[in-house]
């Protein structure tokens, strides 16, 4: 690493950790996402009710469902690293001290992600880890459903791709504030972006339903399938995570061209 | 090592206000030079030129021979104070100096230094929400000299400081500048930069108004007059109007008297047994000089504060 991009994550690293905004968030994606995925793992069951039923549930997905509420927390820790500069002005100090913005802007981004690959891998375990047995309680068992351990390749992706699905969601959020420049704009935006797509599929035809599935940012959850079916994305786990991946990526350039061209 | 300022045409345009209007000037090492203007004139606009937060239109601005942004440890080179209140409430003064510092490869010793340098060593633990706005500026002057930079750039240091922290700050840029370095300080309190300043540049709606020594600026400045009280106001008026010098009635038994030293007033009213009470020189200011330079282009009317 040279020197430059050392000296900024070191920076941005102590920014990142020094406020209390990023303990409160990291424990809110951890308590969201596992408390969540927890709660729908206790209370949900088998269709037949009953140990041994035979069905199509996927349940590594079923014990990763805390996520759709944790990723809101997540949208903040990576918006709020941004947009604080934003809002108290240090963002000239930031610039005074590091004035290659573009390097700046990917040491930001790598504390956000080395953060939230950490804090995303701790929900994404957590998660499995405490669900699992409860899903076996409410009649998850064989032969239909077998017990999943970490050790089977389909789980440990899901549960590491989980992580990265996180990570990148925060990468975008950081891309957007970095665009928009306001917390409440970027968060609202992020989390509009996410979650639009998937309450508007429910009322959309079959055929836009399933590009839509595709397109959005929230393709990259596909990573969790482990048992594929009939609704199934047909870009399968990679495919899926790629896509949001590419979410990211547009919006990191995005803000790379903005960020040296504006006033502060 | 090359410690000046040096801005050669800078313009900056923000829609249909100019900003800066073909400014320039420059700014040498070992004196403190105050950087003056009256609101709205572009002072922080300049500042944040030189330190290229905002992007001239045209113009350059070259700190230490090259544009601050080519420099690679520019906290070593450069200390400015633009806003100290632009500072996380949230994150600890420490901190707030420790990323400031790892940023330039500047020790972690430094920190402790320039905090006890600033007198804040006893609440470097705590958070900047919830300092004074005189400890916030302390902690803003701390990041400045935390490099122990040749160039200092200060945007109303004395800004929220008790009358002690005046006198310090005061005291730290006389003996910032007897070491050499180049310091740029604006201030809206022309009477605090009569003591500390060597050198003015006064600006107004953006441009040039005066580049000058304040010795210069100050002998360059209208005469002095004299407030004269005497119950003998109409004879005493007569007599001075027929020296050429002029006079003003200010009260029943006072008069200002401007074109004649209080001693010929002196002997003029006992060579005419007029009874004086009251003789008293009134020196030119730096405040009257600076209202003087500035009259033509004030966008505002005097006597509001200048902020900016």
């Amino acid at each position: 690493m040279s020197g430059l991009a050392r000296r900024g994550l070191r920076a941005e690293w102590i920014k990142l950790r020094s406020v209390r905004s990023t303990t409160w968030t990291v424990l809110a994606i951890v308590a969201v996402t596992v408390g969540v995925s927890a709660l729908l793992a206790a209370v949900g069951s088998t269709d037949a009710n009953k140990a041994g039923a035979t069905g199509d549930d996927d349940v590594v997905v079923n014990s990763l469902r805390g996520i759709w509420l944790g990723q809101v927390p997540m949208v903040a820790l990576g918006a709020i690293a941004m947009t604080s500069e934003f809002a108290t002005g240090t963002i000239r100090t930031t610039f005074t001290a590091l004035p290659h913005r573009l390097n700046t802007l990917a040491a930001k981004a790598t504390a956000v992600a080395v953060l939230a690959l950490a804090v995303g891998s701790v929900a994404s375990l957590l998660s499995f880890l405490i669900t699992q047995p409860l899903l076996h309680g409410g009649g998850y068992v064989g032969p239909a459903y077998p017990i999943v351990s970490l050790t089977d390749t389909s789980a440990i992706r899901a549960v590491a791709g989980t992580a990265v699905y996180l990570t990148l969601l925060a990468l975008f959020a950081t891309g957007v504030a970095a665009i928009v420049r306001h917390t409440t704009t970027a968060t609202t935006l992020v989390v509009a972006v996410f979650l639009a797509p998937t309450v508007a599929m429910e009322f959309f035809p079959g055929q836009l339903r399933e590009l839509l599935q595709q397109v959005a940012p929230t393709a990259g959850l596909s990573i969790q399938i482990t048992s594929p079916r009939y609704d199934t994305p047909p870009l399968g786990p990679w495919g899926g995570l790629t896509v949001t991946a590419a979410w990211t990526l547009a919006t990191l350039l995005g803000a790379a061209w903005t960020i040296g061209r504006r006033d502060v | 090592m090359d410690t000046t300022i040096a801005i050669r045409g800078l313009t900056k345009r923000y829609g249909a206000t100019l900003a800066v209007d073909d400014l320039t000037f420059s700014i040498a090492g070992g004196r403190v030079t105050g950087f003056v203007g009256p609101n709205g004139a572009g002072k922080s606009t300049t500042m944040r030129l030189i330190l290229g937060l905002a992007a001239a239109d045209t113009g350059v601005a070259l700190v230490g021979g090259e544009p601050y942004v080519d420099k690679r440890f520019p906290l070593r080179e450069v200390g400015a104070l633009l806003d100290a209140t632009a500072i996380h409430p949230g994150r600890r003064a420490r901190d707030h100096l420790l990323w400031l510092g790892q940023s330039n490869d500047i020790p972690r010793s430094r920190v402790d230094e320039v905090l006890e340098l600033v007198g804040l060593s006893a609440v470097g633990a705590r958070r900047a929400g919830g300092f004074s706005l005189g400890m916030t500026q302390r902690l803003g002057l701390a990041a400045a000299l935390l490099g122990d930079p040749p160039i200092l750039m200060l945007d109303e240091p004395v800004n929220g400081l008790d009358p002690e922290g005046i006198v310090w700050i005061r005291g730290l840029l006389r003996s910032l500048a007897a070491e050499g370095r180049t310091v740029l300080v604006t201030s809206h309190l022309m009477s605090e930069l009569q003591g500390t300043a060597d050198h003015l540049v006064v600006i107004g709606r953006g441009r040039l108004v005066a580049d000058a020594s304040v010795d210069c600026l100050l002998a360059s400045a209208s005469n002095a007059t004299v407030d004269v009280r005497t119950p003998d106001v109409t004879a005493l008026m007569s007599l001075v109007a027929n020296t050429g010098a002029s006079v003003v009635s200010t009260d029943r038994d006072a008069v200002t008297v401007s074109g004649l030293t209080t001693e010929r007033i002196a002997e003029l009213a006992s060579g005419h047994r007029i009874r004086l009470y009251e003789l008293t020189l009134r020196r030119p200011t730096l405040e009257d000089v600076y209202l003087e330079l500035t009259r033509d282009v004030l966008d505002h009317e005097a006597g509001r504060q200048d902020r900016t």
